[in-house]
């Protein structure tokens, strides 16, 4: 569905992508993932035909997407801002958008058909009173209203909170259940792993790595991953001599003062870490306050990955 | 290998491309959408342009019932009079106020009532209209920066349909709240002074709708130029009236301290331009300039000095400056 080869772009002296080639597959969830400034957002707006490569090819749905009217009434797009009218309503900011493309009354069935996919039923309320989690929903809503067969959703869970997030899957993978391909792209990975039925890796304006999610994690999980342990000075001790016994991790490393109740485990196996700690804390009746992965910092990961 | 490819054929075909059955629209509809759309939005959520628009109407409403009422006096005073005259004389002049601050200008052949029509309009419309067109116009492009809602029109349009939506958007606003009012004025006077011939007065009508739409052009390129180089709709509205009212000040008072010599600094004042554009499509050559006070006269058809050509041309100059902002920034600013 979507095929870009050796596709470079530059802005001046700022490489965006750089000989980067990616595949799209016709009706799967495809996560596109990097750190910022990667060129995530640069690529997709080459897919919709918006930038223009400087070299290489593009071909979406069969066609080249620059100045492609006809393939613009395929494709839908989320950006990754907050690209509302504020002082609109939800339903006449669909209806506005649906009506640049179909006639009136088909218009105003189909943005109300969309913001029932989407699970938005505001009346009469602004959008400049909607929550986050809502105007992402109502972007998707816009997107989609002149039924798609492809849609690209540009960093769409930035700034929802945990349910927020939820949501947006479930509605992403029920888009895709109805015979939507979709292209969404995150910097954060545990947003795509688990909705994606492909991955694609991208830094530095570059693919590093495309395949089925299962394959990109092991990847990823060759990398050291570093857990904050937070809790009590004799409960870490405690826990450390556990940790090593158990050879679930790599190396600790203690806080510099002696009274530091922070622990960092490195481990490169997190899959077996994570069921292996909880288990020892809760056989051992050990105390800890906090338990985070450092590893989200996708950066640090795509630094080893290259 | 093979059982791979049919699993992936069958999952191509579950997917399929679902071919849209419905009716979708052609060029001129979208971009006809992207104007009309806006110009009631705007409408919705502005009270100024309310304000200001009834207060246009509200002008031209005095403006008739003052001609028609003094219209027996004029035709005692001057036998020789017709009420086509007073049609004229009465409508070019308040078109011409569209653009009228500080500039005033007398054509050689002016008839009756310049000089009244001048004078009453500079005090009525041409601030309001310019207040009108930038309150409405910076908006236009400004908006979508601030809102990034280009992204979503560029997603489902071609940039020059969006471009050409948004000039669209400024005509309509033009001809409903320029050229409509005083095409509306002329059949007003037509039917309220009476005994005239139509086809005698038809070039009046010419006049008027071809004069404002040069204006409806001239704003349309200089606001929208302003407009697409901001993200701020007050800072592209501030601009635009501040730089159009300024050389409309500077201009006439550079102009009066060389002692009434008219430069070729003139060519910068775009309001002027538009005025003395009004009187060459009359087919008027020499005009009379009061600058503050004092009258300059200016023979644009003589080969000495400013010339005809030189108005013409520096007013194309300003549109395709202002067209070619919005393009370049269209397509280059709002791609990165």
């Amino acid at each position: 569905m979507i095929e870009l080869e050796n596709v470079s772009k530059s802005f001046g002296d700022v490489v965006a992508i750089s000989n980067m080639s990616m595949h799209v597959k016709t009706g799967t969830i495809t996560g596109f993932l990097g750190p910022n400034g990667a060129g995530k957002s640069t690529t997709l707006k080459v897919v919709m035909g918006e930038i223009f490569p400087d070299l290489g090819t593009v071909n979406v749905l069969g066609e080249n997407p620059v100045n492609n009217i006809k393939l613009k009434q395929r494709t839908g797009y989320v950006s990754e801002h907050d690209d509302l009218y504020q002082w609109m309503k939800g339903k006449q900011f669909v209806s506005s958008l649906a009506r640049l493309l179909l006639p009136r009354e088909e218009a105003e069935r189909a943005a109300k058909e969309a913001l029932k996919t989407v699970g938005l039923a505001v009346k009469g309320k602004k959008i400049q009173a909607y929550s986050k989690g809502m105007r992402q929903r109502l972007k998707v809503a816009a997107a989609i209203v002149h039924n798609p067969d492809l849609l690209i959703l540009d960093e769409p869970f930035g700034g929802l909170d945990p349910l927020g997030r939820r949501e947006m899957k479930k509605l992403v993978s029920n888009l895709n259940q109805d015979g939507v391909t979709i292209l969404i792209s995150s910097h954060i990975l545990y947003e795509l792993d688990q909705m994606s039925t492909n991955m694609i890796l991208i830094h530095r304006g570059q693919t590093l790595a495309e395949g089925a999610p299962s394959e990109i994690l092991e990847l990823i999980d060759q990398f050291p991953h570093q857990i904050l342990i937070h809790a009590p000075i004799d409960q870490l001790k405690n826990l450390s001599k556990l940790m090593i016994d158990e050879s679930i991790v790599n190396s600790l490393k203690f806080g510099a003062d002696k009274s530091s109740t922070d622990l960092v485990a490195i481990t490169n196996n997190p899959k077996e870490f994570y069921p292996k700690i909880t288990q020892l804390i809760a056989e051992n009746n050990l105390f800890v306050e906090h338990l985070e992965s450092k590893t989200d910092n996708i950066e640090a990961i795509f630094e080893f990955l290259t | 290998m093979s059982d791979q490819s049919t699993k992936n054929d069958a999952y191509v075909r579950k997917f399929s491309f679902r071919p849209f059955t419905g009716l979708r629209r052609g060029r001129i509809f979208r971009m006809w959408s992207i104007s009309w759309q806006w110009w009631i939005h705007e409408w919705d959520r502005s009270r100024a342009i309310k304000v200001l628009i009834g207060f246009q109407i509200f002008i031209l409403f005095l403006t008739n019932i003052f001609v028609l009422t003094f219209k027996d006096i004029q035709l005692q005073a001057d036998p020789t009079l017709t009420t086509g005259q007073i049609l004229e004389d009465t409508l070019i002049p308040l078109v011409r106020g569209i653009v009228s601050f500080q500039t005033r200008i007398r054509g050689e052949s002016a008839g009756h009532g310049d000089e009244f029509g001048t004078s009453f309009s500079i005090g009525g419309t041409s601030l309001f209209i310019l207040l009108l067109a930038v309150l409405v116009g910076s908006g236009l492009i400004a908006d979508d920066i601030t809102n990034k809602t280009n992204e979503i029109y560029y997603s489902k349009l071609e940039k020059y349909e969006y471009i050409m939506g948004k000039f669209g958007a400024f005509f309509i606003f033009g001809n409903v709240m320029i050229t409509l009012p005083y095409v509306l004025e002329f059949f007003l006077l037509y039917i309220g002074l009476g005994n005239m011939d139509f086809l005698a007065v038809l070039p009046v009508l010419v006049h008027v709708i071809l004069f404002t739409e040069l204006v409806n052009i001239t704003y349309a390129a200089i606001i929208l130029a302003f407009s697409s180089l901001t993200g701020r709709r007050l800072y592209a509205g501030l601009t635009t009236f501040m730089l159009l009212f300024l050389a409309n000040m500077i201009v006439p008072s550079l102009a009066f301290a060389q002692g009434g010599e008219v430069g070729l600094q003139l060519l910068t004042d775009v309001l002027t331009l538009l005025l003395v554009s009004s009187y060459l499509l009359d087919g008027e050559s020499i005009i009379r300039l009061d600058l503050l006070g004092r009258e300059h006269t200016l023979n644009l058809a003589n080969g000495i000095g400013i010339e005809g050509w030189m108005i013409i041309g520096s007013l194309g100059l300003f549109i395709f400056l202002g067209i070619s902002i919005v393009i370049l920034q269209v397509y280059r600013r709002h791609s990165a």
